[in-house]
């Protein structure tokens, strides 16, 4: 009996031993290939991803889908869809995509997991804060300039319910944000480091040409509020002038991609099968012009060597259809990798015409600055002829003639020249200066977007089929992106305030933006 | 014997017996074990025959509990139904599992999509867990194996297609028995990943006093069977994919693609032994090509086993040693992601599709074959069919070994102690190959290569005393035990685009720009416990079971609790022994169980760790609101039951059961302006209750024999709460949440599967519907026909009830099985038939175009019209997925055995299976599933691979 007993007491010893040993579990639950801390530089990438959306899906929703509304690419395809951002009538789960996207995605993207990130580890001080700050604000003028009022002032980290500040509330705290992260950029440009030098695509850490983009993001801002705060935006472009905006070709701001992604729309055009083509309302102006840009920006189409790009908004289309049509110039091979456009230093030119012609202090007159403007735009694509373009007072506008489906041209109510004159109406020469711009400003669609909210200009094709049941009106279009269902879904009570800080207190897509209120001009 | 006498004879096998000098009047006494014993008078008849009854104590089987524990039947206050081996190895499959469809009450098994060998959905009593993968736990000879599924850890349209699982692996020839623990009360001893169910696997044994040699072949045939009704009487027009022109009348026949695909299993076993030692060894090849042309699995198992008795019986040792080799090649499940079916289905019907069938063509600007398809992808995934068989190659080889030792030691007559080690280890090597030209969303200009190593070892190890005693009418069984459960998992691999060499597959040919992706990731995780079982009996009528189990696990490192503790108590009355029972009642058995079955949630929660993005190369910020406070998880449920025998061939049982699940750890999502995607939560109550039911009857009749078993199981699937008070861990405030959460898309479908509270876990809801006017009419207006934004709900994609009926026909030697299966109730929608009816290929398209179009709201409406608003909303692609089916025909003869001198044993027969489809009113197999992992993305077909139907014949020789 005794023996037995000595087994049984042999048996609990074995099991409690065995039971008892957890001195490894730390280190089990550890994952061995993933870190529990990352410097603060490495949270950049994903962040100045926001600024070009190169990875392609990304591309896609960013670049093409409500980007059509800028006049640059078309989406020739359906999706197998009726619901479509072309033909105005974008259903809940895509029209969200953007914004959410902006904020945060899945797996790191987007801004905020990499700013809370930048927010946490400096405690929301010095350089690297700054920076974020920079490229935040960069982002979030974004999304106020397509869904109007949104969560910014009172974001924070922890608080999952945000509250939306009124658009004008929202742009002044982006100045404000702005405003401290431009002395914290002088300083930095003033000392010649660069601690970013490691992932920043865009300039490589270059201070100097970051004080630039930051002044003119700035007076981008504040040419976008000029309807509604003239004074205040007056001033801040002033600012910004005197501070040093883009003025040379090397001061542009490229996403270099450095292997991080392939350019967007050549997975777009290539990868994907033609998911994205020249929008026929540029080719056509561009044909009329006889613009030299056109063979830098596009591809001939193989159907008759033209320019012809694809009529945008057609129910049902299917891109099998418009292979033969204008591709962007960057489904060609050698574009595989090149470099995505941010912000260049032509639409600074631009942006000085315009508030010259107001009456802001530039530091120039409007006919220079326009031609600045053109010029830059030329030496940028590396196309020559910029003199005789510009000194063009003939041709004008093309109306867009579709040589395989005739039933998609449409006529250009656009009838004004290149040639800079003196002698015209402001109207006159705004209209000048905007189509100019927005021909230099391809294919930054959410510029020659917004540019076309504010002024009306330029003469941007509507949709062939407006399928929105006359909500939205096919000359003014789409006027903004509706709140995203999912705040609908997850915060309900602070999305249904920001509803009546709207113009109309409607949450839709005819809703005008307060720097946008209604400018029919053809 | 003749009662009284001394001495009695026996029968001979066939019953016969001369009993001597018995005179009339004189008590002769018939037993025979397991029978009751039966008296009859002698009066001087020349014979005198005796049908004995089975004895009620006798009628206690014996079976197979968790951790290889033996119980008397009667005990066992749960469900446990065993199946046999003949009923798994009747009509072979192979994957085993696919062959218990129908036979067993409790469990749904719906088969993979992606052919033979492809890895099945078992699931028990219905889905429970928000986030696992509510699969059951595979246990061979009481030690839980390790079953990692080969599939894409997301399921949509556009994943990867899945591949098999370890339970595929295993030899159907060498299992002996089944049980299936359907209920967490029969698994408490199992902890945590069983509370999904167990399904047991007893393997064979060397048998001794005799040697046996088996050899055995099966082949069958298997055709596309459920394909969608095409047409081929329009073409497309010029320049266009979708046929939607002119009648051209083509003899296009997408069915001609499918290959007949073969299955061919051999196997050669041995059984020998003495009383001291038996040995079992085993080898068996299983060699199948899909219906898809290049496209196959192949295994190789070896096994053997040896059992031994020494030191005076009193110490056992049982070692086991297995080997697998398997490998696949182009196993195809569904999507538009390196599936044929999307070009061949919707090839525009006006080209010639033997331009097609020469799928490359020499370029000599480029030294290589390019692909021909002149159509694109079209954003379906349409690429040629032949060129994705043959130049997009996905392939896998595994090599896998398990060895197992167990040592039971008899230490008295009331104790004895058994300690068991296996390791289950294998390593699995992925390739995908992607020839140059083949569609730049998959493939870089050159092609692409992936090629991912990873390997598993699993070791576990336990031992456990158990204790007999006995005093007076009561008996005490005891089983208290300890185990360690230890996995590790690594994997590496690389992926990426082809650089300068065209078509050379090798690591040093990676492009290392965009879409370069490394892969790494591991784990270790252990568990270990202790356990005990106690099982009081009195007098073979009542039994009262308490088991309690407590787990450490590794997941738990850095949380709040380092173990977690489990009970279960269970009682079962045996009624028929109670009182005198009528001679008719065999057994009457009532019982019930209560279990809790704690659960942790999953590794590497308890820290932050950063994520690394492949797509863009490098580390990310998390996306996910780290919420450290989380605690194990809890399944509470209960069941009650009843078995009968009656008539000594009718026997019923019957259960009922319900389970809750609490505190499941599931992600919400929030909002994106919070900086983050979603965030753990730990919450929700799932509740499932249900019906098990089996009625059986078997007898026989001199040279006939007749048995037949109807299986019914019921499931009620209710989400009681989802979310309740969570707190924002950041500063406590409660935090307003969804009452639903989003359960992913049908990829070209608009429908989606959302969690309700008071809804299921399968309520599918659609978003679109035709614009209808005032009265209520399909409305068509100026701009046509329009669709709307109109959420609504489909219906769910779990079955209401399934049944099974299988019936066995005996007569001398030959035998006819008969299996019809059943499914009642839920939904099942076809992203196919949509894409069809978009291009004008679906067989409906040309009806309606032969009849002018469709008349809606007092005018028509041309097919093309109607079927491109229609197309790709879920409300028009829904069906019923109720389907009835004689899903096993089997006929085997086993030959005389004295044509061959009782040397040989000789069985022939013919097997079939899903032969005919009773009723189905889906376009396609309802029970196929497109990729078994998914609790969400079931019961959807997106160019989904046509169920099969299988003939064969198998020959077995016995000597």
């Amino acid at each position: 009996m005794n023996k037995i007993f000595k087994h049984i007491l042999t048996f609990f010893v074995i099991a409690a031993a065995s039971a008892g040993c957890t001195d490894k579990f730390g280190e089990m639950n550890t994952n061995p290939y993933r870190p529990e801390t990352l410097p603060v530089h490495s949270f950049f990438p994903a962040m100045l991803d926001c600024l070009a959306s190169p990875e392609e899906n990304p591309c896609q929703r960013n670049n093409t889908f409500w980007a059509c509304f800028g006049g640059y690419v078309t989406a020739p395809h359906s999706w197998t869809r009726t619901n479509l951002y072309s033909t105005f009538n974008i259903d809940d789960a895509w029209n969200q995509w953007t914004v959410d996207w902006y904020y945060t995605a899945e797996g790191g993207k987007g801004l905020y997991p990499g700013w809370f990130s930048v927010q946490r580890l400096t405690e929301g001080k010095g350089y690297y804060f700054q920076m974020a700050q920079l490229l935040r604000v960069y982002v979030m003028q974004m999304v106020a300039s397509l869904q109007g009022p949104l969560p910014y002032s009172k974001v924070a980290n922890g608080d999952f319910y945000v509250s939306y500040d009124d658009e004008r509330t929202a742009w002044h705290a982006m100045f404000d944000d702005l405003d401290a992260a431009i002395v914290e950029i002088q300083s930095a440009a003033a000392s010649g480091s660069a601690p970013l030098a490691a992932v920043d695509r865009i300039y490589g850490g270059d201070n100097v040409k970051w004080l630039k983009f930051a002044n003119t993001l700035k007076l981008r801002m504040a040419m976008r509020i000029s309807n509604v705060e003239p004074e205040y935006a007056k001033q801040k472009a002033e600012e910004a002038v005197a501070s040093g905006v883009m003025e040379g070709i090397s001061d542009s701001a490229y996403d270099n991609l450095n292997g991080r992604y392939n350019n967007g729309f050549y997975t777009l055009a290539v990868g994907w099968g033609g998911e994205v083509m020249a929008n026929a309302c540029i080719t056509s102006y561009m044909n009329g012009y006889q613009d030299p840009r056109r063979e830098k920006y596009f591809l001939p189409s193989a159907h008759d060597g033209s320019y012809m790009g694809v009529r945008s908004g057609i129910a049902g289309m299917n891109k099998s259809n418009y292979v033969e049509y204008s591709h962007m110039i960057y489904s060609e091979e050698a574009n595989k990798t090149a470099p995505m456009p941010v912000m260049l230093a032509s639409e600074a030119a631009f942006l000085r015409a315009e508030g010259a012609l107001k009456g802001w202090n530039m530091g120039g007159d409007a006919k220079s600055f326009y031609e600045q403007g053109i010029r830059l735009s030329f030496d940028q694509w590396g196309a020559s002829g910029a003199s005789d373009y510009i000194a063009n007072s003939t041709r004008v506008p093309g109306d867009y003639v579709d040589s395989k489906t005739p039933a998609n041209n449409i006529a250009n109510k656009c009838k004004v020249t290149v040639a800079w004159e003196d002698n015209v109406s402001d109207a006159k020469k705004l209209e000048r200066i905007i189509t100019q711009k927005w021909i230099a400003g391809y294919p930054n669609g959410l510029e020659a977007w917004s540019d076309f909210r504010r002024t009306g200009y330029p003469y941007i094709f509507p949709p062939k089929d407006n399928m929105s049941n006359n909500e939205v009106d096919s000359e003014l279009g789409q006027r903004r992106l509706r709140f995203s269902q999912s705040e609908y879904n997850r915060n309900n009570d602070n999305v249904t305030a920001a509803v009546q800080m709207l113009s109309n207190k409607q949450d839709k897509d005819y809703t005008d933006l307060w720097w946008a209120q209604n400018q029919k001009k053809y | 014997m003749v009662k009284g006498g001394t001495g009695g004879v026996t029968t001979d096998v066939d019953g016969h017996y001369v009993l001597k000098g018995v005179k009339p009047g004189d008590i002769v006494i018939f037993s025979l074990l397991g029978y009751e014993d039966l008296e009859l008078a002698y009066t001087g008849q020349p014979t005198l025959n005796a049908v004995l009854s089975v004895s009620s104590e006798f009628l206690d089987e014996v079976v197979v509990t968790a951790l290889g524990i033996k119980r008397s039947e009667k005990a066992l206050s749960y469900n446990v139904q065993e199946v046999k081996a003949d009923e798994v190895l009747a009509v072979k499959d192979a994957n085993f599992m696919n062959s218990l469809v129908g036979k067993v009450a409790g469990v749904t098994i719906n088969s993979g999509s992606n052919g033979p060998g492809g890895a099945s959905r078992v699931v028990m009593r219905g889905v429970k867990s928000i986030t696992g993968s509510n699969q059951a736990l595979y246990v061979i000879d009481g030690i839980p194996m390790f079953n990692l599924t080969n599939a894409s850890s997301s399921a949509s349209n556009m994943s990867d297609q899945p591949g098999t699982d370890g339970v595929a692996d295993i030899n159907p020839e060498d299992i002996e028995s089944i049980s299936m623990l359907t209920g967490p009360s029969a698994a408490a001893l199992y902890g945590n990943a069983a509370a999904s169910g167990v399904v047991l696997i007893t393997t064979k044994k060397g048998a001794a006093g005799k040697t046996s040699v088996t050899v055995s072949n099966n082949t069958t045939f298997s055709t596309a069977y459920m394909m969608p009704d095409m047409q081929s009487k329009y073409g497309n027009l010029a320049g266009q994919i979708a046929s939607w022109g002119p009648a051209v009348n083509s003899d296009y026949n997408p069915r001609e693609f499918f290959n007949t695909g073969t299955n061919v299993i051999n196997s050669v076993s041995l059984s020998t032994g003495t009383d001291k030692n038996q040995t079992y060894l085993s080898v068996s090849t299983t060699n199948t090509t899909g219906i898809l042309p290049n496209s196959g699995y192949n295994r190789y198992n070896f096994s053997g086993r040896n059992t031994t008795k020494f030191a005076k019986d009193r110490l056992t040792l049982d070692l086991g040693a297995n080997f697998v080799l398997q490998d696949d090649k182009n196993m195809t499940s569904q999507g538009i992601y390196y599936n044929p079916l999307p070009g061949l289905y919707l090839f525009p019907r006006g080209d010639n599709f033997k331009e097609i069938q020469m799928y490359e063509r020499y370029d000599a600007a480029l030294g290589y074959n390019t692909v021909y398809w002149p159509y694109g992808n079209d954003g379906v995934g349409m690429q040629n069919p032949y060129w994705v068989q043959n130049r997009e190659l996905r392939e896998n080889s595994k090599k896998r070994y398990m060895l197992s030792a167990s040592l039971a030691w008899e230490i008295t007559d009331w104790l004895d102690i058994a300690g068991r080690v296996k390791l289950d280890n294998y390593t699995n090597r992925l390739t995908y190959k992607l020839y140059a030209t083949t569609d730049q969303i998959w493939a870089g200009p050159n092609g692409s290569y992936r090629d991912v190593n990873s390997s598993l070892g699993n070791t576990y190890a336990d031992v456990i005393a158990t204790i007999n005693k006995t005093w007076g009418g009561f008996t005490l069984n005891a089983n208290i035990g300890a185990s360690i459960n230890d996995s590790k998992y690594e994997l590496l691999g690389l992926d990426g685009q082809l650089a300068d060499l065209p078509n050379f597959f090798a690591i040093h040919n990676l492009s290392r720009g965009a879409k370069y992706k490394p892969k790494q990731e591991g784990y270790h995780d252990q568990a270990q416990a202790v356990f005990a079982n106690v099982e009081l009996a009195w007098k073979s009528m009542l039994y009262l079971t308490l088991t309690g189990r407590n787990d450490w696990e590794s997941r738990l490192a850095y949380s709040n609790y380092k173990s977690f503790f489990y009970p279960s108590v269970g009682l079962s009355a045996v009624i028929s022994n109670m009182f005198d029972a009528p001679k008719w009642l065999n057994l009457l058995k009532v019982r019930g169980s209560y279990t809790e079955v704690g659960n942790s949630y999953d590794r590497y929660m308890t820290k932050i760790f950063y994520p690394f993005d492949e797509e863009s190369g490098s580390w990310s910020a998390t996306s996910t609101y780290p919420n450290l406070d989380l605690k194990p998880e809890r399944t509470k449920s209960w069941e009650v039951g009843l078995n009968t025998k009656f008539l000594n061939s009718i026997s019923l049982d019957f259960t009922y059961y319900r389970s809750n699940t609490y505190n499941q750890t599931f992600y919400v999502s929030l909002p994106p302006a919070s900086g983050f995607t979603n965030m753990p939560v730990q919450s929700g109550n799932i509740m499932n209750q249900g019906v098990e039911m089996a009625v059986g009857y078997g007898d026989s009749w001199g040279d006939f024999s007749f048995s037949t078993n109807y299986t019914l199981t019921w499931n009620e699937n209710r989400i009681i709460k989802l979310i309740d008070e969570v707190r924002n861990p950041f500063n406590g405030e409660i935090i307003p949440m969804d009452d639903m959460l989003e359960k992913g898309a049908f990829g070209g479908l608009d429908a989606k599967l959302m969690l309700k509270e008071g809804g299921s876990m399968g309520d599918v809801y659609g978003y679109h519907l035709l614009g209808r006017d005032y009265n209520g009419n399909i409305a068509y207006g100026e701009s046509g026909l329009n669709v709307e934004n109109k959420e609504f709900y489909l219906g769910s994609i779990l079955p209401k009830t399934n049944m099974g009926w299988s019936t066995h026909f005996g007569w001398k030697g030959l035998d006819l099985g008969i299996t019809f299966a059943a499914r009642i109730g839920g939904i099942v929608m076809s992203a196919t038939e949509s894409y069809l009816d978009r291009y004008g290929v679906s067989a409906r398209s040309a009806e309606l175009r032969d009849a002018g179009g469709i008349k809606i709201n007092q005018g028509m409406v041309s097919a093309q019209e109607y079927y491109s608003k229609i197309a790709g909303n879920a409300a028009y692609y829904t069906y019923d997925a109720t389907n009835v089916r004689l899903s096993e025909l089997s006929l085997n003869y086993t030959l005389p055995s004295n044509w061959f001198k009782d040397k040989l044993r000789m069985t022939v027969g013919f097997v079939g299976k899903n032969l005919w489809m009773i009723y189905c009113k889906a376009p396609f197999d309802p029970e196929l599933s497109g990729n078994v992992t998914s609790n969400y993305y079931q019961g959807f077909d997106s160019f989904m691979l046509p169920s099969t139907r299988n003939i064969g014949f198998n020959v077995k020789f016995q000597f």
